[in-house]
Protein backbone atom coordinates (compact mmCIF):
# COMPACT_ATOMS: atom_id res chain seq x y z
CA UNK A 1 0.00 0.00 0.00
CA UNK A 2 2.50 2.78 0.44
CA UNK A 3 3.96 2.34 -2.73
CA UNK A 4 0.90 4.72 -3.69
CA UNK A 5 1.74 8.89 -2.96
CA UNK A 6 0.14 10.51 -0.10
CA UNK A 7 -2.89 12.06 -1.84
CA UNK A 8 -4.59 8.50 -2.94
CA UNK A 9 -3.08 6.70 0.68
CA UNK A 10 -5.32 9.60 2.76
CA UNK A 11 -8.34 9.19 0.64
CA UNK A 12 -7.97 5.11 0.78
CA UNK A 13 -7.83 5.74 4.96
CA UNK A 14 -11.16 8.02 4.39
CA UNK A 15 -12.84 5.61 2.49
CA UNK A 16 -11.89 2.86 4.82
CA UNK A 17 -13.57 4.81 7.89
CA UNK A 18 -16.73 4.51 6.72
CA UNK A 19 -19.01 1.61 7.26
CA UNK A 20 -18.79 -1.25 5.79
CA UNK A 21 -15.90 -0.64 3.93
CA UNK A 22 -12.34 -2.36 4.23
CA UNK A 23 -9.27 -1.59 2.65
CA UNK A 24 -9.70 -3.38 -1.01
CA UNK A 25 -12.92 -1.78 -1.35
CA UNK A 26 -11.54 1.89 0.03
CA UNK A 27 -8.63 1.22 -2.45
CA UNK A 28 -11.01 0.42 -5.22
CA UNK A 29 -13.09 3.21 -4.90
CA UNK A 30 -10.03 5.44 -4.88
CA UNK A 31 -8.90 4.14 -7.88
CA UNK A 32 -12.31 4.93 -9.07
CA UNK A 33 -12.43 8.59 -8.35
CA UNK A 34 -8.57 8.78 -9.85
CA UNK A 35 -10.02 7.87 -13.04
CA UNK A 36 -13.08 9.43 -12.66
CA UNK A 37 -13.75 12.85 -14.76
CA UNK A 38 -12.80 15.57 -12.82
CA UNK A 39 -16.26 17.02 -12.82
CA UNK A 40 -17.38 13.88 -11.00
CA UNK A 41 -14.52 14.02 -8.62
CA UNK A 42 -15.88 17.75 -7.53
CA UNK A 43 -19.28 16.97 -7.51
CA UNK A 44 -18.65 14.19 -4.81
CA UNK A 45 -16.81 16.36 -3.18
CA UNK A 46 -19.38 19.09 -3.20
CA UNK A 47 -22.20 17.12 -2.36
CA UNK A 48 -20.63 15.83 0.74
CA UNK A 49 -20.07 20.07 1.89
CA UNK A 50 -23.61 20.69 1.37
CA UNK A 51 -24.69 17.70 2.99
CA UNK A 52 -22.81 18.50 6.57
CA UNK A 53 -23.26 22.50 5.82
CA UNK A 54 -27.04 22.14 4.46
CA UNK A 55 -28.62 19.58 6.60
CA UNK A 56 -30.64 20.04 9.61
CA UNK A 57 -33.23 18.67 11.37
CA UNK A 58 -36.83 19.94 10.76
CA UNK A 59 -38.01 21.93 13.17
CA UNK A 60 -41.69 20.25 13.58
CA UNK A 61 -40.94 16.56 13.01
CA UNK A 62 -37.34 16.65 13.82
CA UNK A 63 -36.47 14.52 10.64
CA UNK A 64 -33.86 15.49 8.19
CA UNK A 65 -34.66 18.53 6.23
CA UNK A 66 -32.23 21.34 4.38
CA UNK A 67 -35.24 24.01 5.29
CA UNK A 68 -36.49 24.97 8.17
CA UNK A 69 -39.61 22.22 7.93
CA UNK A 70 -39.34 19.01 5.81
CA UNK A 71 -41.40 18.10 2.99
CA UNK A 72 -43.64 16.28 4.65
CA UNK A 73 -44.99 18.80 7.46
CA UNK A 74 -44.94 21.36 4.52
CA UNK A 75 -47.38 19.30 2.21
CA UNK A 76 -51.02 20.39 1.92
CA UNK A 77 -51.71 16.51 0.67
CA UNK A 78 -50.60 15.25 3.98
CA UNK A 79 -52.91 14.27 6.67
CA UNK A 80 -52.07 16.48 9.75
CA UNK A 81 -54.22 14.74 12.13
CA UNK A 82 -52.33 11.57 11.93
CA UNK A 83 -49.38 11.28 13.47
CA UNK A 84 -46.43 8.23 13.40
CA UNK A 85 -43.70 8.16 16.09
CA UNK A 86 -40.65 6.40 15.11
CA UNK A 87 -37.18 6.43 16.32
CA UNK A 88 -35.03 7.17 13.45
CA UNK A 89 -35.10 9.11 10.42
CA UNK A 90 -33.96 5.73 8.32
CA UNK A 91 -37.46 4.40 10.07
CA UNK A 92 -39.67 6.88 8.55
CA UNK A 93 -37.93 6.42 4.73
CA UNK A 94 -39.01 2.58 5.65
CA UNK A 95 -42.76 3.85 6.03
CA UNK A 96 -42.50 6.47 3.36
CA UNK A 97 -41.33 3.63 0.70
CA UNK A 98 -44.32 1.35 1.67
CA UNK A 99 -46.38 4.13 0.73
CA UNK A 100 -49.26 2.82 3.23
CA UNK A 101 -49.41 6.01 5.78
CA UNK A 102 -50.68 9.27 4.31
CA UNK A 103 -49.97 11.62 7.78
CA UNK A 104 -47.03 12.79 9.24
CA UNK A 105 -44.50 11.74 11.53
CA UNK A 106 -42.22 12.83 15.01
CA UNK A 107 -39.21 11.48 15.00
CA UNK A 108 -37.76 11.01 18.23
CA UNK A 109 -34.14 10.31 17.50
CA UNK A 110 -33.58 7.59 19.43
CA UNK A 111 -35.04 4.86 21.97
CA UNK A 112 -35.50 5.22 25.74
CA UNK A 113 -32.45 2.50 27.07
CA UNK A 114 -32.16 2.30 30.94
CA UNK A 115 -28.47 0.43 30.52
CA UNK A 116 -27.72 3.30 28.39
CA UNK A 117 -28.46 5.75 29.91
CA UNK A 118 -30.92 6.96 28.00
CA UNK A 119 -34.09 8.93 29.15
CA UNK A 120 -37.16 10.72 28.29
CA UNK A 121 -35.52 13.94 28.45
CA UNK A 122 -32.56 12.44 26.11
CA UNK A 123 -35.03 12.15 23.04
CA UNK A 124 -37.91 14.06 21.69
CA UNK A 125 -40.71 13.07 23.58
CA UNK A 126 -41.07 16.75 25.51
CA UNK A 127 -41.19 18.02 21.76
CA UNK A 128 -44.21 15.59 21.24
CA UNK A 129 -45.73 15.87 23.78
CA UNK A 130 -45.86 19.93 23.07
CA UNK A 131 -47.01 18.83 19.72
CA UNK A 132 -49.79 17.16 20.90
CA UNK A 133 -50.85 20.14 23.37
CA UNK A 134 -50.38 22.43 20.64
CA UNK A 135 -51.98 20.88 17.48
CA UNK A 136 -55.04 19.02 16.29
CA UNK A 137 -53.77 15.39 16.30
CA UNK A 138 -56.45 12.45 16.12
CA UNK A 139 -54.80 9.58 16.30
CA UNK A 140 -50.93 8.92 17.43
CA UNK A 141 -49.79 5.79 15.40
CA UNK A 142 -46.65 4.55 17.53
CA UNK A 143 -44.23 2.80 15.40
CA UNK A 144 -40.82 2.32 17.15
CA UNK A 145 -39.15 -0.82 16.75
CA UNK A 146 -40.15 -4.58 18.66
CA UNK A 147 -37.05 -4.69 20.68
CA UNK A 148 -37.14 -4.07 24.76
CA UNK A 149 -35.94 -0.69 23.88
CA UNK A 150 -38.83 0.08 21.09
CA UNK A 151 -41.62 -1.51 23.48
CA UNK A 152 -40.25 0.31 26.42
CA UNK A 153 -40.53 3.67 24.74
CA UNK A 154 -44.02 2.93 23.21
CA UNK A 155 -45.35 1.96 26.73
CA UNK A 156 -43.66 5.07 27.94
CA UNK A 157 -44.94 7.87 25.01
CA UNK A 158 -48.77 5.90 26.01
CA UNK A 159 -48.88 6.70 29.57
CA UNK A 160 -47.51 10.40 28.60
CA UNK A 161 -50.54 11.40 25.82
CA UNK A 162 -53.08 9.06 28.39
CA UNK A 163 -54.52 12.41 29.40
CA UNK A 164 -55.18 13.74 25.68
CA UNK A 165 -58.50 12.96 23.83
CA UNK A 166 -56.69 11.39 20.82
CA UNK A 167 -56.67 7.52 19.64
CA UNK A 168 -53.18 5.91 20.51
CA UNK A 169 -52.28 3.12 18.21
CA UNK A 170 -49.22 1.19 18.06
CA UNK A 171 -47.86 -0.92 14.74
CA UNK A 172 -48.58 -4.61 14.18
CA UNK A 173 -46.60 -7.10 14.80
CA UNK A 174 -46.87 -9.88 12.09
CA UNK A 175 -45.63 -12.89 9.44
CA UNK A 176 -43.82 -11.02 7.34
CA UNK A 177 -45.12 -11.07 3.34
CA UNK A 178 -43.48 -14.78 1.85
CA UNK A 179 -41.81 -15.71 5.14
CA UNK A 180 -42.13 -19.11 5.97
CA UNK A 181 -43.60 -19.66 8.54
CA UNK A 182 -41.55 -22.10 10.38
CA UNK A 183 -38.76 -19.28 10.67
CA UNK A 184 -40.58 -16.70 12.54
CA UNK A 185 -39.98 -16.65 15.94
CA UNK A 186 -42.57 -17.53 18.87
CA UNK A 187 -43.67 -13.38 19.99
CA UNK A 188 -44.34 -12.47 16.46
CA UNK A 189 -46.28 -15.38 15.64
CA UNK A 190 -48.19 -15.21 18.98
CA UNK A 191 -48.73 -11.25 18.46
CA UNK A 192 -49.80 -12.36 14.47
CA UNK A 193 -52.37 -14.81 16.26
CA UNK A 194 -53.92 -12.61 18.56
CA UNK A 195 -54.09 -10.10 15.73
CA UNK A 196 -55.53 -11.81 13.33
CA UNK A 197 -58.52 -10.45 10.87
CA UNK A 198 -61.50 -11.73 9.16
CA UNK A 199 -60.91 -12.62 5.42
CA UNK B 1 -14.00 -27.58 18.92
CA UNK B 2 -16.62 -28.80 21.57
CA UNK B 3 -20.08 -27.03 21.79
CA UNK B 4 -21.43 -25.92 25.11
CA UNK B 5 -25.52 -26.42 25.51
CA UNK B 6 -26.97 -24.55 28.01
CA UNK B 7 -30.29 -22.11 29.07
CA UNK B 8 -29.31 -18.74 29.58
CA UNK B 9 -30.69 -15.09 29.89
CA UNK B 10 -29.61 -11.91 27.88
CA UNK B 11 -27.96 -9.58 29.86
CA UNK B 12 -26.25 -7.09 26.97
CA UNK B 13 -25.90 -6.97 23.18
CA UNK B 14 -23.87 -4.59 22.04
CA UNK B 15 -23.25 -3.78 17.43
CA UNK B 16 -20.59 -5.14 16.41
CA UNK B 17 -19.72 -3.84 12.60
CA UNK B 18 -22.86 -3.92 10.44
CA UNK B 19 -24.26 -7.31 10.49
CA UNK B 20 -23.03 -8.99 13.88
CA UNK B 21 -24.05 -8.72 17.95
CA UNK B 22 -21.53 -9.20 20.53
CA UNK B 23 -24.17 -10.32 23.50
CA UNK B 24 -23.58 -11.39 27.44
CA UNK B 25 -25.43 -13.92 28.72
CA UNK B 26 -26.25 -15.65 32.13
CA UNK B 27 -26.31 -18.98 32.14
CA UNK B 28 -26.92 -21.92 33.97
CA UNK B 29 -23.77 -23.93 33.72
CA UNK B 30 -21.36 -21.21 32.86
CA UNK B 31 -22.34 -18.13 34.91
CA UNK B 32 -21.23 -15.02 32.72
CA UNK B 33 -20.12 -15.65 29.16
CA UNK B 34 -19.76 -13.49 25.93
CA UNK B 35 -20.24 -14.55 22.94
CA UNK B 36 -20.38 -13.60 18.86
CA UNK B 37 -23.68 -14.07 17.00
CA UNK B 38 -22.60 -13.60 13.54
CA UNK B 39 -24.72 -11.85 11.03
CA UNK B 40 -27.48 -11.79 13.71
CA UNK B 41 -28.63 -8.28 12.71
CA UNK B 42 -29.92 -9.10 8.99
CA UNK B 43 -30.71 -13.11 10.50
CA UNK B 44 -34.23 -13.71 9.30
CA UNK B 45 -34.17 -17.62 10.31
CA UNK B 46 -31.92 -18.21 13.08
CA UNK B 47 -31.42 -15.09 15.51
CA UNK B 48 -34.90 -13.17 14.12
CA UNK B 49 -36.72 -11.92 16.81
CA UNK B 50 -34.91 -13.99 19.28
CA UNK B 51 -31.99 -11.97 20.74
CA UNK B 52 -33.60 -9.45 22.90
CA UNK B 53 -32.89 -8.24 26.83
CA UNK B 54 -33.91 -10.27 29.57
CA UNK B 55 -35.50 -13.35 27.54
CA UNK B 56 -34.39 -16.87 28.63
CA UNK B 57 -32.81 -18.91 25.62
CA UNK B 58 -31.52 -21.99 25.01
CA UNK B 59 -27.70 -22.03 23.80
CA UNK B 60 -25.76 -23.66 21.51
CA UNK B 61 -21.86 -22.03 21.49
CA UNK B 62 -18.71 -23.07 20.67
CA UNK B 63 -14.76 -21.98 21.21
CA UNK B 64 -14.38 -19.52 18.36
CA UNK B 65 -11.28 -18.32 17.08
CA UNK B 66 -9.41 -14.93 18.36
CA UNK B 67 -10.79 -12.70 20.77
CA UNK B 68 -11.47 -15.42 23.13
CA UNK B 69 -15.20 -14.67 22.17
CA UNK B 70 -17.46 -18.12 21.81
CA UNK B 71 -19.16 -18.15 18.56
CA UNK B 72 -23.11 -18.62 19.08
CA UNK B 73 -24.31 -21.61 17.31
CA UNK B 74 -28.11 -21.72 18.02
CA UNK B 75 -30.71 -20.21 20.30
CA UNK B 76 -34.38 -21.14 21.21
CA UNK B 77 -36.49 -18.69 22.80
CA UNK B 78 -37.84 -20.38 26.19
CA UNK B 79 -39.70 -17.43 27.84
CA UNK B 80 -39.34 -14.05 26.41
CA UNK B 81 -40.93 -12.47 28.85
CA UNK B 82 -43.51 -10.27 26.63
CA UNK B 83 -45.22 -8.19 29.54
CA UNK B 84 -42.02 -6.74 30.84
CA UNK B 85 -41.05 -5.18 27.48
CA UNK B 86 -44.17 -3.71 27.05
CA UNK B 87 -44.35 -2.19 30.28
CA UNK B 88 -41.57 0.79 30.72
CA UNK B 89 -41.25 0.56 34.82
CA UNK B 90 -40.64 -3.08 34.39
CA UNK B 91 -38.22 -2.85 31.58
CA UNK B 92 -36.41 -0.09 34.16
CA UNK B 93 -36.61 -2.70 37.29
CA UNK B 94 -35.39 -5.56 34.64
CA UNK B 95 -32.28 -3.46 33.75
CA UNK B 96 -31.77 -2.39 36.62
CA UNK B 97 -31.11 -6.37 38.17
CA UNK B 98 -29.80 -6.94 35.14
CA UNK B 99 -26.69 -4.06 35.19
CA UNK B 100 -26.14 -5.65 39.01
CA UNK B 101 -25.58 -9.00 37.97
CA UNK B 102 -23.00 -7.93 34.59
CA UNK B 103 -21.46 -5.55 36.59
CA UNK B 104 -21.07 -7.89 39.50
CA UNK B 105 -20.43 -11.32 38.20
CA UNK B 106 -16.94 -12.23 37.08
CA UNK B 107 -16.66 -14.08 33.62
CA UNK B 108 -17.02 -18.23 33.21
CA UNK B 109 -17.81 -18.75 36.89
CA UNK B 110 -20.58 -20.62 37.39
CA UNK B 111 -23.46 -19.02 39.84
CA UNK B 112 -26.85 -21.45 39.39
CA UNK B 113 -27.74 -19.54 42.51
CA UNK B 114 -28.17 -16.27 40.87
CA UNK B 115 -29.74 -17.80 37.37
CA UNK B 116 -32.57 -18.65 39.91
CA UNK B 117 -33.03 -16.22 41.43
CA UNK B 118 -32.75 -14.09 38.23
CA UNK B 119 -34.82 -16.00 36.45
CA UNK B 120 -37.63 -15.84 39.28
CA UNK B 121 -37.81 -12.41 39.56
CA UNK B 122 -38.32 -12.13 35.92
CA UNK B 123 -41.29 -14.87 35.99
CA UNK B 124 -42.78 -12.73 38.82
CA UNK B 125 -42.18 -9.02 37.01
CA UNK B 126 -43.92 -10.64 33.87
CA UNK B 127 -46.92 -12.37 35.77
CA UNK B 128 -47.39 -8.94 37.81
CA UNK B 129 -48.16 -11.62 40.93
CA UNK B 130 -45.63 -9.31 42.57
CA UNK B 131 -45.27 -5.03 42.77
CA UNK B 132 -41.61 -4.44 41.32
CA UNK B 133 -40.91 -2.42 44.23
CA UNK B 134 -41.15 -5.83 46.66
CA UNK B 135 -39.38 -7.50 43.76
CA UNK B 136 -36.62 -5.17 43.87
CA UNK B 137 -36.30 -5.63 47.78
CA UNK B 138 -36.03 -9.60 47.28
CA UNK B 139 -33.68 -9.70 44.45
CA UNK B 140 -31.22 -7.20 45.93
CA UNK B 141 -31.13 -8.88 49.30
CA UNK B 142 -30.68 -12.30 47.92
CA UNK B 143 -28.20 -10.98 45.25
CA UNK B 144 -25.91 -9.49 47.87
CA UNK B 145 -26.22 -12.68 50.23
CA UNK B 146 -25.80 -14.61 47.76
CA UNK B 147 -22.36 -12.93 46.88
CA UNK B 148 -21.16 -12.87 50.15
CA UNK B 149 -22.38 -9.22 50.68
CA UNK B 150 -25.20 -9.72 52.75
CA UNK B 151 -26.03 -6.56 55.09
CA UNK B 152 -25.35 -7.74 59.09
CA UNK B 153 -28.99 -6.90 60.47
CA UNK B 154 -28.59 -8.51 63.64
CA UNK B 155 -25.46 -7.10 65.71
CA UNK B 156 -23.74 -4.12 66.06
CA UNK B 157 -20.71 -3.91 63.40
CA UNK B 158 -18.34 -2.61 65.51
CA UNK B 159 -18.94 -4.00 69.35
CA UNK B 160 -21.15 -6.36 68.22
CA UNK B 161 -24.20 -6.23 70.80
CA UNK B 162 -27.40 -7.35 69.36
CA UNK B 163 -30.09 -5.50 67.68
CA UNK B 164 -32.56 -6.25 70.46
CA UNK B 165 -30.30 -4.67 72.52
CA UNK B 166 -30.11 -1.43 71.25
CA UNK B 167 -32.13 1.89 71.81
CA UNK B 168 -34.73 3.58 69.92
CA UNK B 169 -36.85 2.30 67.20
CA UNK B 170 -34.79 3.96 64.42
CA UNK B 171 -31.16 1.88 64.23
CA UNK B 172 -27.80 3.22 62.28
CA UNK B 173 -26.63 1.24 59.00
CA UNK B 174 -23.12 1.99 58.27
CA UNK B 175 -22.44 1.35 54.67
CA UNK B 176 -19.01 0.65 54.46
CA UNK B 177 -19.42 -1.60 57.58
CA UNK B 178 -21.99 -3.19 55.79
CA UNK B 179 -24.22 -3.44 59.06
CA UNK B 180 -26.34 -1.61 61.69
CA UNK B 181 -24.05 0.03 64.49
CA UNK B 182 -25.20 1.18 67.57
CA UNK B 183 -25.27 4.40 69.33
CA UNK B 184 -22.50 3.97 71.43
CA UNK B 185 -20.22 2.96 68.20
CA UNK B 186 -21.59 5.84 65.75
CA UNK B 187 -19.24 8.34 64.95
CA UNK B 188 -18.97 9.96 61.65
CA UNK B 189 -22.17 11.20 59.89
CA UNK B 190 -21.36 10.30 56.21
CA UNK B 191 -22.47 6.74 54.33
CA UNK B 192 -25.38 6.29 56.67
CA UNK B 193 -28.83 5.32 56.75
CA UNK B 194 -31.49 4.68 59.34
CA UNK B 195 -34.00 1.85 59.13
CA UNK B 196 -37.02 1.28 61.89
CA UNK B 197 -36.39 -1.91 63.02
CA UNK B 198 -39.89 -3.44 61.55
CA UNK B 199 -37.99 -2.69 57.97
CA UNK B 200 -34.85 -4.75 59.41
CA UNK B 201 -37.44 -7.31 60.27
CA UNK B 202 -38.97 -7.57 57.03
CA UNK B 203 -35.87 -7.20 55.16
CA UNK B 204 -34.08 -10.60 57.27
CA UNK B 205 -37.29 -12.45 56.04
CA UNK B 206 -37.21 -11.79 52.99
CA UNK B 207 -33.58 -12.34 52.60
CA UNK B 208 -33.89 -16.20 53.95
CA UNK B 209 -35.42 -18.91 53.74
CA UNK B 210 -37.84 -20.66 50.83
CA UNK B 211 -38.17 -17.41 48.03
CA UNK B 212 -41.94 -18.77 47.14
CA UNK B 213 -42.74 -17.98 51.38
CA UNK B 214 -40.46 -14.81 51.24
CA UNK B 215 -42.32 -13.12 48.23
CA UNK B 216 -45.68 -13.68 50.35
CA UNK B 217 -44.35 -10.75 52.79
CA UNK B 218 -46.34 -7.71 52.45
CA UNK B 219 -45.12 -4.58 52.97
CA UNK B 220 -46.50 -1.79 54.21
CA UNK B 221 -45.81 1.72 52.22
CA UNK B 222 -43.09 3.11 54.40
CA UNK B 223 -41.02 0.15 54.88
CA UNK B 224 -41.13 -0.70 50.96
CA UNK B 225 -39.12 3.03 50.58
CA UNK B 226 -37.20 2.60 53.49
CA UNK B 227 -35.75 -0.39 52.02
CA UNK B 228 -35.40 0.42 48.37
CA UNK B 229 -33.83 3.84 49.53
CA UNK B 230 -31.81 1.85 51.89
CA UNK B 231 -30.73 -1.40 49.15
CA UNK B 232 -30.24 1.46 46.25
CA UNK B 233 -27.54 2.80 48.57
CA UNK B 234 -26.22 -0.30 49.87
CA UNK B 235 -25.83 -2.84 46.35
CA UNK B 236 -24.37 0.35 44.64
CA UNK B 237 -22.09 1.13 47.33
CA UNK B 238 -20.58 -2.72 47.06
CA UNK B 239 -20.53 -2.13 43.34
CA UNK B 240 -18.11 0.12 42.97
CA UNK B 241 -20.63 2.63 40.94
CA UNK B 242 -24.28 3.13 40.44
CA UNK B 243 -25.92 1.36 37.40
CA UNK B 244 -27.50 3.71 34.96
CA UNK B 245 -30.39 2.08 35.11
CA UNK B 246 -30.83 3.02 38.67
CA UNK B 247 -30.82 6.95 37.75
CA UNK B 248 -33.56 6.02 35.05
CA UNK B 249 -35.75 4.16 37.14
CA UNK B 250 -35.10 6.76 40.14
CA UNK B 251 -36.64 9.58 37.27
CA UNK B 252 -39.71 7.75 35.87
CA UNK B 253 -41.08 5.97 39.27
Amino acid sequence: MNHYPASILNLIKNFGRLPGIGEKTAERLAMHILRARRVEAEQLAQSIMDLKQNTRLCSKCFALSDKELCKICESPARNQSLLCVVEKPADMAAIEQSGAFTGVYHILQGALSPMDGIGPEDIKIRELIKRVENGNIDEIVIATSTTVEGEATASYISKELERFQLRITRIASGVPVGGDLKYVDQVTLKRAMETRHVI
Amino acid sequence: MPDFSTPAIMLRSIDHGDYDLIIKFLTLKQGKVTVIAKYAKKSKKRFSGILELFSVLELVYKTGRGKGLYLLKEASLKEPFMKIRGDIKKTAYASYWTEIINQWLEEGTRQESIYYLFRHVLQALDSGRIPEEALSILFQIRFMKISGFSPNLSLCSTCGIEIDSMEGNSILFDLAKGGIVCKGCASYPSGRLYLSRGTIKQLEWVGSGDIKKAERIRFTSPAIKESLVFLEAFVPYHLGREPRSLSFLRKIR
